[in-house]
């Protein structure tokens, strides 16, 4: 609920404050040009290969950072605490010091994404558009639909939401050639079901799926 | 494997096009929130591709091509789709979208390809000398202020003092841009500005409306797009204001606005930098080689209105660019890169308009290495809703340089600095 309540006083204070928006006529923030060994990494004239390359040294650093983080004392806390918070408080875990620092820690990867998301991909964002509700809710259903609890399952859910959309777009209109709008509609109504789908067949997510699957296939063709 | 990889390779040297045509990419949007602007824009801009193509066989020979790609109106969808579709030749860019335009401009620069955000994107770019491959002409939002403003001069009989003026606005950098000139007009003309945000995608506006009803303002300006139109027309007409002192911008001012509130948007107002209706011989050539053989694009049922006109205009100016690129570069299939020293280059007299037979449809201008943004003038429209048609209630004029001018200069001087960027034509 905290979060929910920032997302509208964010967006309000960035529409508000004009110091946050560098005082720009439109309320348009841009990202200034920055090198990394000098290669441009953010700006107009940056390669493609640039800027997979500094997303894939943050997003490994932090994949690591929140494997290990997982596997240690505190992801364990963490984990004790969604489980059941009173059991894991009489075994002596503190709620307070636990929860604080699942919603920091969370904050810190999330802001890493966030500031990549403005000046590396987009470059130039609105904040009422760009960190609008309609994201926070994507970035909610790419958890829900990988799998809650679960690194690898954070990764296969935003493929899932970012890729899809894309890949039906390229068969539908691309390859079958297609009127846009349409594509667009159906496009919608796919993620929408395949959602649902899921839901309903795997609650436990893409990384629930991916497990089932090794393990499956670790046995195969004789399951008994 | 070899036998695939080579089944493969044939396969993509057959898709690759063989035959050389000019490909006008159409960021267009026909679904959310704003597809009931999208929608007449795209199809009017294909249309007149598709007309040139039938008539006259393409431009200057070459067949013209459009690529489509929906935005939703999302800038991130925008830019993808730019990223999409720039591999393939794109001569110019025209996203509909100021929140997209912003994210286009650095790349189009970088990319050398050029863009025209006619009557909306970042006002400043009117300055040549800083924005090298970004046109606005014939009109601007900023113009588009001014010219709601001296309207209301017109009304008043040339004193505004006291007035009071709300601007209702889309709270994005569409509905920002304006407020700029707005206050320097308020200051000049010493009339009181409210400004009232609406945010996306402008179906809640009980609370605007009410703060409306409360201050009584003279008049109410809008700066609105897709359902956010509709939706203030009808709340306007529910507080009861008085339709004629409600004046809209051009992107507020279309037949989807107006059609939904019925006989209450009756004598609502909108300013309009081309003319409307379908009253053109232009139109009678569509209907024969579009319309009758059934190519025309989408529903084929946006012909003649105000923003199909727009887009059929602004395909209209794209092609007369091309042709002004062909004259100067002397070759038929040309690049991006001709394509904007064509848009640099380019001048529509009367003359010109009346060979297309759009007569007296939009401004006679010239466009200039300093000067992108045209000559920034309008007329106001008015809306008829028992014959359901809009019709001009004056002549085009133009707008408030002495105002605007400095605005842009600062503004894109400040852009300059920015980015680090020397002056051109000089």
């Amino acid at each position: 609920m905290a979060t929910l309540a920032a997302q509208f006083f964010l967006v309000w204070l960035f529409n508000r404050v004009a110091w946050f928006y560098n005082y720009s006529a439109s309320g348009q923030i841009n990202a200034p040009d920055r090198t990394v060994f000098g290669h441009l990494v953010t700006g107009p004239n940056t390669d493609a290969w640039a800027k997979y390359m500094i997303c894939l040294v943050f997003l490994t650093f932090a994949g690591i950072v929140a494997r290990n983080l997982t596997r240690g004392s505190l992801g364990r806390k963490w984990s004790a605490i969604r489980d059941m918070d009173i059991a894991a408080e009489i075994i002596g875990v503190n709620p307070l010091s636990a929860k604080l620092s699942a919603f920091a820690i969370s904050g810190f990867f999330i802001g890493i994404s966030g500031a990549l998301f403005f000046s590396v991909y987009l470059g130039a964002v609105e904040v009422g558009e760009a960190f609008g509700i309609q994201k926070s809710f994507l970035v909610l259903f790419m958890i829900i639909i990988g799998g809650l609890g679960s690194v690898f399952g954070s990764f296969a859910g935003a493929a899932f939401m970012v890729l899809l959309p894309v890949l039906l777009k390229n068969v539908l209109v691309g390859g079958l050639g297609w009127d846009t709008a349409l594509a667009a509609h159906l496009e919608f109504v796919i993620v929408g079901a395949l959602i649902i789908i899921f839901l309903i067949a795997e609650p436990h997510g893409l990384a629930q799926l991916w497990r089932v699957a090794k393990e499956k296939l670790r046995l195969w063709p004789f399951p008994h | 494997m070899k036998r695939l990889a080579t089944v493969t390779v044939a396969a993509v040297m057959a898709a690759a096009p063989v035959m050389a045509d000019l490909v006008f990419p159409s960021l267009s949007y026909r679904t959310g929130a704003y597809a009931a602007g999208g929608i007449p824009f795209a199809d009017g801009y294909a249309d007149y591709m598709t007309l040139l193509n039938e008539r006259d066989g393409g431009i200057g020979g070459v067949m013209t091509r459009i690529l489509e790609c929906e935005t939703g109106y999302n800038t991130e969808k925008g830019v993808e789709c730019y990223e999409a579709t720039k591999g393939e030749g794109s001569l110019v860019y025209q996203p509909l979208s100021t929140g997209i335009t912003y994210q286009l401009i650095p790349k189009v620069t970088a990319d050398n390809i050029p863009m025209h955000t006619m009557g909306y994107g970042r006002t400043s770019a009117a300055n040549g000398k800083v924005f090298s491959n970004v046109f606005n002409y014939p009109a601007n939002y900023w113009n588009g202020a001014s010219l709601v403003v001296n309207h209301l001069l017109d009304l008043n009989g040339g004193d505004i003092k006291g007035k009071k003026v709300s601007l209702v606005y889309h709270n994005s950098g569409y509905g920002k841009e304006p407020i700029r000139t707005f206050e320097e007009l308020a200051k000049k003309h010493g009339f009181e500005l409210t400004l009232l945000a609406i945010d996306h995608p402008g179906q809640e506006q009980k609370s605007q409306w009410l703060q409306i009803r409360r201050e009584r303002p003279d008049y109410v300006t809008m700066w609105g797009w897709g359902v956010m139109n509709q939706v203030a027309i009808q709340e306007a007409i529910n507080i009861k204001f008085p339709m004629e002192n409600f004046i809209g911008v051009w992107w507020s001012g279309s037949e989807n606005a107006v059609l939904p509130a019925g006989d209450g948007a009756h004598g609502y107002k909108a300013i309009t930098f081309h003319n409307v209706g379908s009253d053109f011989p232009v139109f009678g050539e569509l209907a024969k080689y579009v319309v009758d053989a059934g190519k025309a694009a989408g529903a084929g049922d946006q012909i003649g209105t105000a923003i199909y006109n727009r887009g059929f205009y602004a395909a209209m100016l794209a092609a007369e660019a091309v042709k002004t690129a062909q004259k100067i570069h002397g070759v038929a299939d040309i690049t991006p890169a001709m394509m904007r020293d064509g848009m640099e280059a380019l001048e529509i007299t009367e003359a010109v308009m009346t060979d297309l037979g759009m007569p007296n449809f939009g401004p006679s201008f010239k466009v200039t290495c300093e000067n992108h943004g045209g000559p920034g003038t309008g007329a106001v429209a008015q809306w008829d809703a028992t014959n359901k048609k809009w019709s001009l209630i004056s002549d085009f004029a133009g707008s408030d340089m002495s105002v605007i001018q400095p605005l842009i200069d600062a503004d894109s001087a400040a852009y300059a600095a920015e980015n680090g960027m020397e002056a051109r034509c000089n």
